[in-house]
């Protein structure tokens, strides 16, 4: 038995200025399991961070949620206020994000805040908080937790800088973690260590972790399941291997064929053509219709429902690849 | 076509405005030497920090090296006489990394382009316009968009800007620092199509560098791998993929995530990059390396043919024979 | 971090002597000759009494032996004696300095009192009405002069056209704090609320674009992300990272609100530094109008070189 620890539902967030309104995720249904690693994979403009914040509603000022519901543990997100949601957030369900250089307050030591979350969630005297505290770099992989714990972020590396993001982010045992493009702006071999770090974390606490990015690569690398985004709609649901070797929707192939491979040697990529459209100039059908080789007159009038074309494996498609002899 | 002999820049790290001893030196580029034919690609990949973009600048003299000399088609780029040099870097372009930082937001498409033309030659308003358009069918952009300004594009529209830019006056040699990083991979892939379509429509020469060992893979004949300053490997594309040497070219391959391949043992580095102001005074890699002995923390290793077109510069094989 | 403090004194140090000799030159090379001020102007004077006198004030040495002269007796504390008050000019000034500091000090907190915090609730509340009747009130802050400023409150306040209840305050003039505590405040209110005034609209400007900026930066995201309340979010690390750039902003105001305040002194009559260096210029009184400058300065660069420190201990980027 398995209840699923975070339940989004039709998820509907816009940004809103006086005279307009705009989607930027669009119906958007998920799941993660306490263990699991849930994969959303997109393109700039695809919702996939606005997704993640609207979870906790961490979302800039001309955003809101407009619908949907966000069931964690049981209780809905959505209409929670203000100071109900403070608890949650670092405690049982945290985030880290793309550039841990600016996420971090560069005025205060490193130590001085794991210790601010530990304090703020979790009845202890200081004295507590600190040992947790080099506890946990240590546990992040940061030597010397010491000399580290009185430094300021500036004097660190990119690298160790998000191992602090993360040392803080599992400071109250969270249930849930969020990580957007958490590698993103790393160098290939310390990316490594950070995704071998994030698995051990993972494994040791049986986490949920929500991993978003636009890189295949590292989604192949830690993710049991993905789901792919395109213009604040889900296209595509399933288990990693699946996605990697044989994806259903359109889009997907794309992206996995226009990323260049190691093992292979091409001439010319394959391109997706065109662009992702304007959050103002929607196509009335699908959304990928503009830019997909297979679009017919039905896929650019009707947009597609998401439809489970094998157990497991879900597509929002009117002509998604499907295997010889099923479906 | 451009031969680098025994570059070297340094930048000194001073210990304040009263101080005159220096606190240390960082050896951004330290004894770099390779050659690039006509028509190929070079490519150079390493991490933040290894001295790359350095290295591009000092190519084109934008930075002066501390020494060594740059053969471009046969003449000394180094110490040359401005004059002459201007008119060389005709010939030697840049496409930059960062499409939106790259381009003067001030200036509308058509000034960003002709603005090479400006400064060299004299061209009457009507020839500039004619091969202002005729870059712009070139990389793909709609000549409606001649007047609008940077702000108004998409980071591929800005790239493609910039491609434009440095096609201007039909150069020889472009060097592309990180064209694609800030881009989506399906956005990436258009860009890395029209520099090979480019490059075969002009014949032209390009150095390319990014972090990314799979891009640079595909777009290269021929590919550096730089550390902490220095080279130490260089080899064709489709060898260094299948015979990486250099225990630091092994943990960038294995630290790649490729969608679809198996799931590898990973090679995972220990400790980061160590500081380029005090480089460990042997292998510049021996902190990190899995191999490492005590002559690789005593003594550089140099750049050595292995007699199959690469070069690695490791104690490991200094037999000359392969031994890992 | 000593380091640190010790490096901003010796700037400081180098700056003074470099701002002395710079004064010095320019004083000397401005028109007009103090001889002639002080024989008097409508007859041709006695060429052998401006001589004499020449001799005695040492003007006909080589400006090169008058600077080394003046400098050496600077640096003792002598900074030689008026031309037009016939008394020390150290005397002089600290006669006048410390009305001045106290002016501008007044001033300061003034206009920190009320810019700082309506910065910081304008950032909080941008776009809003309230946010715009700030901003509003901050354009008219600095773009009214101080004169005309200065007279509107005597017209209000002294010469009680509304006929309020309460006592006019008295338009101008100086009382010694020893005589009378309340004559003093009461004559130090209205110049220092005008000058705050216009200082506070900069201020509050400063603070407010600092504040969205640091608002509008990923770390709040994150901050908000581990839980932290609202109201810590904001005090504990926004208004931390805003304030420094205001740090410097209003350092600098004090050094103008040491040697600026003419308009508000004279509107006000009250006897500070600058009327006296006005008063020294327009004399030609070289000793006079050099000491006022140095004294200015020092307490400048002083001010200054105290903002650099704070920076620092403010924000460990700086160290």
């Amino acid at each position: 038995m398995s209840e699923p620890l975070l339940s989004v539902e039709n998820l509907t967030m816009v940004f809103e200025n006086r005279h307009q309104t705009f989607p930027a995720v669009d119906n958007l249904s998920f799941s993660v399991k306490s263990g699991q690693t849930l994969g959303i994979v997109g393109e700039s403009g695809s919702g996939k961070t606005m997704a993640s914040l609207s979870v906790m509603k961490l979302l800039p000022n001309q955003g809101r949620v407009s619908g949907g519901k966000v069931m964690f543990e049981g209780r809905d997100l959505v209409p929670l206020p203000e100071k109900e949601i403070q608890k949650i957030r670092g405690k049982e369900i945290s985030m880290i994000f793309q550039d841990p250089m600016m996420s971090l307050d560069h005025v205060y030591t490193v130590g001085y805040q794991i210790v601010e979350t530990l304090l703020i969630h979790e009845k202890m005297s200081r004295e507590a908080a600190t040992e947790k505290a080099l506890q946990l770099l240590e546990a992040v992989g940061i030597p010397h937790p010491k000399r580290v714990f009185r430094c300021y972020p500036f004097e660190l590396s990119g690298g160790m800088c998000q191992r602090v993001m993360i040392a803080i982010a599992l400071s109250c045992n969270p249930k849930l973690l969020f990580a957007d493009e958490p590698t993103t702006a790393l160098d290939v071999t310390v990316q490594a260590q950070i995704l071998d770090l994030l698995r051990q974390v993972r494994d040791r606490y049986q986490m949920g972790i929500v991993l978003i990015t636009h890189d295949l690569g590292v989604v192949s690398d830690i993710a049991d399941r993905v789901i792919v985004l395109y213009a604040g709609k889900s296209m595509e649901d399933a288990p990693t291997d699946i996605i990697m070797n044989r994806p259903a929707h359109p889009y997907t192939m794309g992206l996995m064929k226009s990323a260049p491979r190691l093992e292979q040697q091409v001439d010319r990529l394959y391109c997706i053509e065109g662009m992702v459209p304007d959050i103002r100039d929607m196509p009335k059908g699908c959304r990928f219709c503009t830019r997909c080789p297979l679009a017919d007159d039905r896929c650019r009038a009707e947009e597609p429902d998401m439809v489970e074309i094998q157990p497991g494996h879900f597509v929002r498609c009117h002509k998604p690849a499907v295997e010889e002899g099923k479906g | 076509m451009l031969d680098v002999r025994n570059v070297t820049k340094t930048f000194p790290v001073k210990g304040g405005m009263f101080s005159s001893s220096k606190k240390g030196v960082v050896h951004a580029v330290d004894n770099v030497s390779f050659q690039v034919e006509k028509g190929e690609t070079f490519g150079l990949v390493g991490e933040s920090g290894c001295g790359k973009s350095t290295l591009s600048r000092t190519l084109l003299q934008l930075i002066p090296p501390d020494s060594g000399e740059i053969y471009m088609d046969g003449k000394n780029l180094v110490d040359m006489p401005k004059k002459e040099l201007r008119r060389q870097r005709e010939q030697m372009r840049m496409v930059f990394q960062k499409p939106f930082y790259s381009l003067n937001p001030r200036r509308t498409v058509r000034e960003i382009i002709s603005a090479p033309m400006m400064i060299h030659r004299h061209y009457t308003k009507r020839e500039m316009q004619a091969e202002v358009e005729r870059l712009m069918d070139l990389v793909g952009l709609s000549r409606s968009y001649i007047d609008r300004y940077p702000h108004e594009f998409s980071g591929g529209q800005r790239q493609r800007i910039g491609i434009a830019r440095a096609l201007c006056l039909k150069p020889k040699l472009i060097i592309c620092d990180e064209p694609v990083s800030a881009l989506d991979v399906s956005i990436q892939a258009q860009i890395l199509n029209l520099l090979k379509d480019l490059q075969k429509k002009f014949d032209l020469t390009y150095i390319f560098i990014s972090h990314n060992l799979s891009v640079v893979k595909h777009m290269s004949d021929h590919i550096a791998v730089m550390y902490l300053g220095s080279l130490v490997e260089v080899a064709p594309g489709a060898e260094l993929y299948q015979k990486a040497r250099h225990p630091y070219t092994q943990a960038l391959l294995s630290a790649i995530p490729d969608p679809g391949a198996k799931k590898k043992d990973r090679i995972i580095l220990t400790g980061d990059i160590p500081s380029p102001v005090n480089p460990p005074k042997g292998c510049r890699f021996c902190t990190r390396c899995a191999y490492a002995t005590d002559r690789c923390r005593q003594e550089r290793p140099e750049l050595k043919e292995m007699g199959d077109g690469s070069k690695v510069a490791c104690f490991l094989y200094d037999k000359g024979g392969e031994n890992a | 971090m000593t380091k640190f403090i010790l490096k901003r004194c010796g700037i400081a140090v180098i700056l003074l002597l470099i701002v002395s000799t710079i004064v010095f030159l320019l004083v000397h090379i401005m028109p007009g000759d103090p001889v002639l001020l002080m024989l008097g102007t409508d007859s041709s004077p006695d060429p052998k009494a401006v001589e004499t006198l020449r001799q005695e004030l040492g003007l006909n040495n080589p400006l090169v032996v008058q600077y080394k002269d003046w400098m050496f007796h600077a640096l003792q504390g002598n900074l030689g004696n008026s031309y037009s008050e016939k008394i020390p000019v150290m005397q002089s000034i600290s006669s006048r300095l410390p009305r001045t500091l106290e002016l501008a000090a007044v001033s300061l907190v003034l206009a920190c009192l009320i810019g700082l915090p309506l910065g910081v609730l304008s950032a909080l509340r941008r776009g809003k009405v309230s946010d715009l009747v700030m901003t509003t009130g901050a354009s008219l802050g600095t773009s009214i002069p101080v004169y005309v400023l200065g007279y509107l409150l005597i017209i209000v306040f002294s010469l009680n056209v509304f006929h309020w209840g309460i006592q006019p305050l008295p338009s101008s003039g100086y009382v010694d704090v020893s005589k009378s505590v309340a004559g003093h405040f009461q004559r130090l209110l209205m110049p220092a609320v005008t000058l705050a005034l216009g200082l506070a609209a900069s201020i509050m400007r400063m603070t407010r674009s600092s504040m969205l900026e640091a608002l509008s930066g990923e770390s709040v995201r994150a901050l908000r992300a581990k839980g932290l309340p609202e109201h810590v979010v904001i005090v504990r690390h926004v208004i931390r990272n805003a304030f420094i750039p205001v740090v410097t902003v209003i350092g600098l105001q004090m050094g103008n609100l040491i040697g600026g305040t003419v308009l508000c002194e004279t509107v006000f009559n009250w006897p500070g530094l600058s009327t006296l260096l006005v008063k020294a210029i327009n004399q030609r009184d070289y000793p006079l109008i050099q000491g006022c400058i140095l004294i200015m300065s020092a307490v400048f660069i002083l001010t200054n070189m105290v903002v650099d420190i704070i920076y620092g201990l403010l924000d460990p980027r700086a160290r």
